[in-house]
Order: structure tokens, then sequence, then C-alpha cells
């Protein structure tokens, strides 16, 4: 079952689309560093933007906090989305269901699909944009006197290795981040026979959350709204490592993995399947 | 499933709270004591400062208002006074201050530049570690010398045991109602610290470690290795003058609003004076003619208000627990700044006298 969903979503064009649009979104802002040679001031535009004119080996994490925000949760809702919705839009659910399979095996095919998609997704915007930084930028050599070295946010000079170790966390936290988001888009796909309905769903918990973390007034909730710590993988670039928040990020995110895939169990299994 | 998975997560705090705080009565003297000591204990921790006050940017003192008006997250170690390092980080980098033997190195991500600071300001402008909580408790409670403190019990900041003390000042004019430190139970140090301005049920100003550790920091993290390739510079430690711009060299008043001159220029900033004592203390300083007209200007759309008075005008702003004047003696075509948590009244008269004083030609 894993591999006749891993099938699918490996002939899928819309898949390869959009990780292509994912990946070309920090090679145009490469390219427009690169021509302008404009860095936003300091403290300002996103995470490590203002480092890597001078040097492309940070430009991989740049990409990162540049797609974190919008454009990954959104390829991530479509694709969690049409995990189940789809399958009923086109009808296809109840020949899905009819092979000797339970419906638990199915989901959990789903979920181990969609993290595949999740994972390829951030491994080709980090690489393509390795690629890109390195490219336009250099390999930091003369910024910090050593090939594919950097400064970490702390100041500390960070080897070839040890930057690639750091780097490998951070997607991996946001890998993990980002499931605990697939899996409520999951849950929404599992309520409705319409995909764009439930990756609408998600988004608006994206936005919903993103907006009560703006309020002070929410301080209370904060701790366990699903975006609170999603920007915790920027953690992994300071010295010491601040663990803190990542540590509560991954808890809370595989909370809400348990919950709402939980949930989607329990509501796939009963559901009567009309489409 | 969902509303009792969601009644765990959500009740976890109360009961990290109810098993790690015995309730106990607290001496608050003997506490107060420990708190005077607690410099010499070394710890390390992830601290929150947050400031509600509706305080206007001030001109060139933005760094200071963010402050007090947001959330800022600081991470520290502390060895002793004599070696420290504290971060202050954002979401996009982190500056850095380490105080070694060698003086204070301050690393900025933002603009990739180590920066040494040489000397010691007489008057420095506030920053970050100073609103950590030891510092903020030792500095608030050593303020306030006179004043009687009470026990408040035990409870629980940073998953650790804290017995907290109850400041309410005696002193009718100052602004602040109360302020509540709580001391980490095993070390001494405190980890939480509550500023309530009077009338008021809830705080402006919170600061708390929400990560501590009693632990003496590893020489590691205390030795400024940073930026060896990024850009260095040595400057002499950045001064109230030198923030605000050039003061004035007059003589400063010998008392003002009934508040006697406690330093003035001896603390090497001339034109500077701080009247008063205890948390009702205030300080006058003249300003710079542009900064002046922007700090009126920033209080007038703050909703500050804005008398003239013969021979001058007077913006008074009024953010419990602080209070901001911003005064212009027109005969001498001078500008001060008088600041304090005293109330406004207190500072109106002040400006009122300076105003009469600086038309008699001091």
């Amino acid at each position: 079952m894993i591999a006749v969903e891993l099938r699918k979503l490996a002939s899928r064009p819309r898949v390869w689309l959009s990780i292509g649009l994912l990946c070309a979104l920090p090679a145009l802002v490469a390219v427009l560093l690169s021509v302008s040679n404009l860095a936003p001031p300091p403290g300002q535009g996103g995470a490590f933007l203002s480092a890597v004119l001078r040097n492309g080996a940070l430009f991989p994490a740049a990409a990162l906090a540049l797609v974190l925000p919008v454009f990954l949760p959104l390829a991530v809702a479509v694709f969690a989305g049409d995990a189940v919705a789809g399958e009923a839009a086109t009808g296809t659910l109840r020949y899905l269901l009819v092979r000797p399979v339970s419906r638990s095996r199915v989901l959990v095919a789903k979920m181990v699909a969609l993290a595949v998609f999740i994972v390829l997704a951030i491994t080709m915007v980090v690489v393509t944009s390795l690629v890109v930084g390195l490219a336009l930028f250099g390999t930091g050599a003369e910024a910090v006197g050593q090939s594919g070295a950097a400064t970490s946010l702390s100041g500390v000079t960070l080897g070839p290795g040890e930057l690639a170790l750091r780097l490998l966390g951070a997607i991996g936290y946001i890998v993990v981040c980002m499931l605990g988001f697939g899996s409520i888009a999951l849950f929404f796909s599992t309520l409705s026979d319409s995909a764009i309905g439930a990756a609408l769903a998600a988004l608006a918990v994206l936005i919903a959350s993103s907006v009560l973390q703006t309020l002070q007034a929410a301080d209370s909730i904060k701790p366990y709204l699903p975006t609170n710590y999603w920007l915790s993988w920027i953690d992994f670039f300071r010295d010491p490592i601040l663990w803190r928040n990542i540590d509560s990020g991954l808890v809370l995110q595989a909370c809400y993995i348990a919950l709402f895939f939980g949930a989607s169990w329990a509501n796939f299994a009963a559901k009567d399947i009309t489409s | 499933m969902l509303v009792a998975a969601l009644a765990v997560v959500l009740g976890t705090p109360a009961i990290v709270t109810a098993v790690t705080a015995p309730a106990g009565t607290v001496d608050a003297s003997a506490l107060r004591e420990r708190v005077a000591r607690s410099d010499r204990q070394a710890h390390q921790g992830v601290a929150v400062i947050r400031g509600s006050l509706p305080l206007p940017v001030l001109p060139k003192l933005e760094d200071v208002s963010a402050l007090v008006t947001g959330v800022t997250t600081v991470r520290s170690w502390y060895d002793s006074p004599e070696r420290w390092r504290f971060d202050v980080l954002s979401t996009v980098g982190e500056r850095d201050t380490y105080r070694t033997a060698d003086g204070e190195f301050v690393w900025d991500y933002g603009a990739d530049q180590v920066t040494q600071l040489v000397g010691t300001p007489p008057v420095r402008v506030p920053r970050a570690g100073d609103l950590l909580p030891p510092d903020l408790a030792r500095g608030l409670l050593a303020t306030a010398a006179g004043d009687a403190v009470s026990g408040l019990g035990a409870r629980a900041v940073a998953g650790r045991r804290a017995e907290g003390l109850r400041l309410v000042p005696a002193d009718p004019d100052t602004t602040i109602g109360r302020v509540d430190v709580w001391v980490d139970a095993a070390s001494g140090v405190p980890v939480l610290v509550e500023v309530t301005p009077r009338g008021a049920e809830r705080p402006v100003l919170v600061s708390a470690f929400e990560e501590f550790a009693p632990d003496r920091p590893g020489d590691d993290v205390l030795t400024p290795d940073v930026g060896r390739d990024s850009g260095f510079s040595t400057v002499e430690a950045p001064d109230l003058a030198g923030a605000l711009g050039a003061l004035g060299d007059d003589d400063v008043p010998a008392s003002l609003a009934g508040r006697s001159l406690r330093q003035t220029d001896g603390a090497g900033v001339r034109g500077v004076g701080v009247y008063g004592t205890g948390l009702s203390s205030f300080v006058a300083l003249p300003v710079p003619r542009e900064v002046g007209l922007a700090a009126a200007d920033a209080g007038g759309k703050a909703g500050a208000r804005d008398e003239t008075v013969p021979n001058g005008r007077v913006v008074s702003l009024a953010v419990a627990p602080l209070s901001v004047v911003v005064v212009r003696a027109q005969r001498v075509r001078r500008w001060y700044l008088l600041v304090g948590m005293v109330d406004t009244v207190v500072l109106r008269a002040a400006a009122t006298e300076l105003i009469a004083q600086s038309g008699r030609g001091r």
C-alpha cells in the first residue's frame, strides 16, 4: 500500500510542480540579491539573508527561512488535503477501499507518503539553494577563511562538517513541524470530499495560529499553537545550540501528529464512503 | 478523545506547578539579604522580559523603549560581576554582550561586527542585561532600601521552587505600587520580578527566567571567541551623553520639587542631576533641541499633557509606573528631559522650577 502511494506521489506532475515552485522562490531571491548586491539591513528581512552575500554556504538556511512561513505549509496543505478528499472527489476512494487492505493501512500509507513529500520538498529546496548559493555568492572562504564554513548567529565559526550537521538538524526539525501541520490537513481531508476545502481549512488554522502569535493577550495559549515553535529551527545555528524551544517544538508537534492522526483514523475508519 | 487529550496538555503546567511548589512560610527580610548577596552566585538560563508600558518611541532611545514595551528573550550565563555574558535573541539573529577581564565585547550578528567597549560610562544607557531578574531585583531592592518587605510564600518558577517577597513603597509620590520578587530557594538568585504600578492590578513589567540552573557556566561560553573574520572596532563605552548627543554645560539646581540633588556632575556627566531618594527619585537632563522637539512630538502623539507656562513649555506623559516630562525653557533656549517612577505632579513642579531657575540665568 505504501509503495502504491509513493508511486502515485512520484508520478503526479503537480507534486513536482509544487516542489519546483518551492525551489524557484529562493533561487529568484538569490539572483536578485546577486544582481543588486543589496542585502536587507542588519537585523531585518529573512534570517541569514544579510549574511548570504558574504557566504553562499548559508543560503540553504536563508532559503528555508523564506519558504517556511507560507509556501512550504501551503504545499503541505494542498498535498495532505488531497490525500483522502481528492480520492473521494474523483471517485477512486471506494475502489481503493474494496482492495483487501484495512482502512488503517490506507491511512498509514497516506501519512507515509505525506512524510516523504515533505522530506523530498525540503531536501530539494536545500540542495538547489546550496548550488545556487555557492554559484552566486561563493564558498565563504573569503568570509570565514575556510571553504564551506560559516559564522553562527553567535559569532562562532562553524566548520563545514558542523554546519552540515546543524543544517541536517534544522531540516529534521522542519520536517517534524510540517508533519504536525500535515496531520491537521489530513484530518480535514477525512472530513470532506473536497480537497481544496480541506486544504483551505488547514490554511485557516495556519493563519489563525499566526495571528494569535502576534497578540500579547494570547500569551497563555501560545505554547500550544501549531506554529509557535516553527521558527525555532534557527536555534540550531546559535552557539551553544538553544535546545529549549527545539525540544518544546518537537513535543508539541508529536502531540499534534498523535492527536490529529488519531482523529483522522477514528473518522476514516468509521466513515461511510459514498463516492 | 480529542477533549481528553487537550485537557491533559493544557493542564500539565498546573500539575507541574502543584508538584514543584509546596507551600511554606518565607522570612522576607532574610530573603532580601539573600538577594543582596546573590551577585556572587553563578547561574545560567533563558529569561523573557515582557514590558507593556504604552511608552512612545523616544528619539535616539529606541532600543530602551523596545525593552519596556515588548517581549525580549535573553539568554544569560553569569559567573561573577566581573565575568558574564548575555545574548539578546531574535528570529533573525542575536546581539551578545560579554564581560571579561579585558573589558566588554559586543557581538552583533546583523552588523557582522565585534565591538570592544573601553572604559566604564558614568551613566549608561539601560540594556536588556539590566532587566534580567537578578539585576532588576537587586537594583529595585537596593533603591528602596528603607522600605519594608513582606513574604509571599512559594511557587514554581522555571520548574524550580521559588520563594517570594513583596516590596510596597511607602513613599506616596512613587508610581510603583508593588514589586514582587521570586527567589530560587536553592541558590538565592532572583528568578522572577513583577513591577506593578500604583492602582493597577496587573504588572506592567515582568522579567522571568523560563529556564534556570544555578550552575557555573563553562569557559567556552564566557570567552568571546567570536567573529574571527568579521569587523572589529574599539570604542569608548557609550554613555547617556553619547546616545542623546551633546548635553548642556550648566550647573544643575541644588533641589527640584522639594527633592535634593543626590548625584550630579560627580557621576561624570555634566548637566545631569539625580534628585530625591528611593523609588521616587528622578533624573533631570538637558538634551539637544532636536531631541527635545522629537520627544515632545512623540509625547503629544501618545496623549501627553502639553502646557504653556510662563517662560516655557511643559509636556508631561504618564505611562505608569514611568513619568516623562519634556521641558522647554524659553529664555535660555534649553530643552530638558525629566524621567522617573514618580507622580507627574512632582515632575511638573520640578519642570516649573527648572524653567524659573533657568530664567534667572543660572
